[in-house]
């Protein structure tokens, strides 16, 4: 899958048939989205069939051999854990989809593990100097996901570029807020372990989640498990003091819930080639601050521009605004305007920014530049 | 050797004078005096002329941060420090019992320098009181018919400071790079 090359999988479960049968799927229409291993280390999922005598028993065996993501196809669904169900008779769509959820879980993987790798932030500013915020800015890099541009840019792989916030809790916890803000009233969700609350009225979220666990959550597709969310009457409530540090950000919440979940990549449907306008600024004093986020803010204010041509105009990598786009996006901050529903074109080169044009204003760009330099921050 | 300005403006304290030594890389020159009217109440030292701060960047260039006056009285300097500002980093302090006319104030006053220039919001003291909120602003900022960076800003956090102040200039040419 590295570079985006097909998944590498190994088969289990199946008999002789069944297995020539899939071969030939995969060599065919599925030709592309995934392929054989060499070998069972390489493999990077599984496919198992789960319609022999003892499903349980071909299950366990299974899971005794390899602990990663898995396609289960079977005539009666499935829902297991670490796994994706796949009805027989096996249609392509269905496949393709599956396909592209385990991508994002192994993703996702990857992304946690080198979070947790990513050295701590750098310490106290000093006044008068920038911080030296290089391991902060590889974490941010780790937030917008590891896709490079040649996948942006690459038609064959668009649905890549692409997440279903349904199939996230980012969509259970907007549907949740949506209530909260409905009824005026704190709303509950239950099925986390943990407890989660929201509280419309000052804008808070109540939590005993740590911030991983959560950035777990957002990162995997839901497997079935159910979570729901309920109203409740503030007196039923624990009582909950101002400065107690489980009372966090609304905001800033779901802003990290859309970051962890996007990685890079936008919701179903965005329209790539319509011009992105900002509503209004994201308050990026309180929230973690994207890498070129500012840039991207103030290009989408002065002049609104599409997803796909705002890398190129300010010659930054296309994770970075697509990332920038779904955390403004979850907080009403964003507008594709002209509704130009294709995401399947890239528009021909972007007209240059409208500045530079002779002496004086290359000068002023020179002072902006070194002006913001000193202030520093790594913000960019 | 190159001037330029950053013009902060503001209420009397709204963190214009701690937004300002945030940034100086010089002890910041105010000419803060004991207050003699209804300011006093709110702040018993306020600046009756100016704040001036320093940043110096390579080359010998200079960015010279002035604070307006806080008083009313002394308006008539505005236009004086504004000239050849390369824009306007407006603070408002949401404790004050009306924010939204000290919005309307400040941006009529200074309307004709933002129109030719740019202008960032900083909200202070929004841990104290946290409503109104930023989107109350942006809505009456709205209906002066300005758009503008704004965010929640505590004036002693250099991290805020700087951030409003990129803003604004990112607003001048996102094409910047810093």
């Amino acid at each position: 899958m590295e570079n985006g090359g097909p998944l590498k999988v190994t088969l289990h479960g199946f008999d002789e048939r069944a297995r020539s049968m899939l071969a030939l799927f995969l060599e065919g229409p599925a030709q592309g989205i995934c392929r054989l291993a060499n070998t069972p280390e390489e493999a990077e999922a599984a496919i198992v069939d789960l319609d022999g005598a003892v499903p349980e028993r071909i299950w366990l065996e299974f899971r005794r051999k390899f602990n990663g993501p898995a396609l289960v196809l079977s005539a009666t669904e499935r829902r297991l854990r670490n796994a994706h169900w796949v009805a027989k008779p096996v249609q392509l769509g269905e496949f393709k989809a599956a396909i592209e959820r385990v991508r994002s879980q192994i993703d996702a993987i990857r992304t946690l593990k080198r979070l947790e790798e990513a050295p701590a932030p750098a310490a106290a500013e000093q006044p008068g100097s920038g911080i030296n915020l290089g391991p902060l800015e590889r974490r941010f890099i780790d937030i917008a996901g590891d896709m490079s541009d040649e996948i942006y840019l690459d038609i064959s792989q668009r649905e890549r570029l692409f997440y279903d916030p349904h199939q996230y809790i980012e969509h259970t916890l907007r549907e949740g807020l949506t209530l909260a803000r409905k009824d005026n009233a704190p709303v509950i969700f239950d099925g986390l372990g943990h407890n989660l609350i929201f509280c419309p009225t000052s804008h808070r979220i109540y939590t005993d989640m740590r911030e991983q666990f959560l950035r777990s959550l957002c990162v995997q597709p839901h497997t079935g498990e159910r979570i729901g969310f309920r109203t409740a009457s503030s007196d039923t409530l624990p009582l909950i003091g101002s400065s107690d540090p489980r009372l966090q950000r609304l905001d800033s919440t779901l802003w990290n819930v859309s970051l962890w979940t996007s990685r890079g990549r936008v919701p179903k449907g965005t329209p790539l080639n319509a011009p992105i306008k900002l509503l209004a600024w994201p308050n990026l004093t309180r929230l973690t601050i994207s890498p070129h986020a500012l840039r991207i803010a103030a290009l989408w204010a002065t002049r609104p521009t599409s997803l796909m041509d705002t890398p190129r105009l300010l010659d930054v990598p296309y994770r970075h605004v697509f990332a920038f786009y779904s955390a403004s996006l979850i907080l009403g901050l964003v507008e594709p305007l002209g509704g130009n529903a294709s995401p399947a074109q890239v528009s021909p080169s972007p007209p240059p920014l409208p500045s530079v044009q002779n002496e004086a204003q290359t000068q002023r760009r020179g002072l902006l530049s070194r002006l913001l330099a000193k202030l520093g921050l790594g913000l960019r | 050797m190159a001037h330029y300005k950053l013009i902060f403006t503001g209420p009397v304290g709204a963190g214009k004078t701690t937004a300002i030594s945030t940034l100086s890389d010089v002890p910041i020159v105010s000419t803060e005096a004991r207050a003699s009217d209804h300011v006093a109440e709110r702040k018993p030292r306020t600046t009756v002329a100016m704040d001036y701060g320093l940043l110096r960047l390579d080359g010998n260039e200079r960015v010279h941060l002035y604070g307006t006056p806080g008083q009313e009285r002394f308006d008539f300097m505005w236009d004086i420090l504004t000239e050849g500002g390369l824009g306007l980093i407006l603070l408002l302090d949401n404790t004050r019992p009306d924010p939204f006319e000290d919005l309307r104030h400040f941006v009529e006053a200074f309307r004709d320098f933002i129109k030719e220039t740019h202008l960032a919001v900083g909200v202070t003291r929004m841990d104290e009181a946290p409503l109104p909120g930023l989107d109350s602003y942006n809505e009456h900022l709205s209906k002066l018919g300005f758009a503008a960076p704004i965010f929640e800003v505590d004036a002693r956090s250099r991290r805020d400071v700087a951030i409003l102040v990129q803003s604004l200039l990112y607003m001048l040419d996102p094409g910047a790079r810093g």
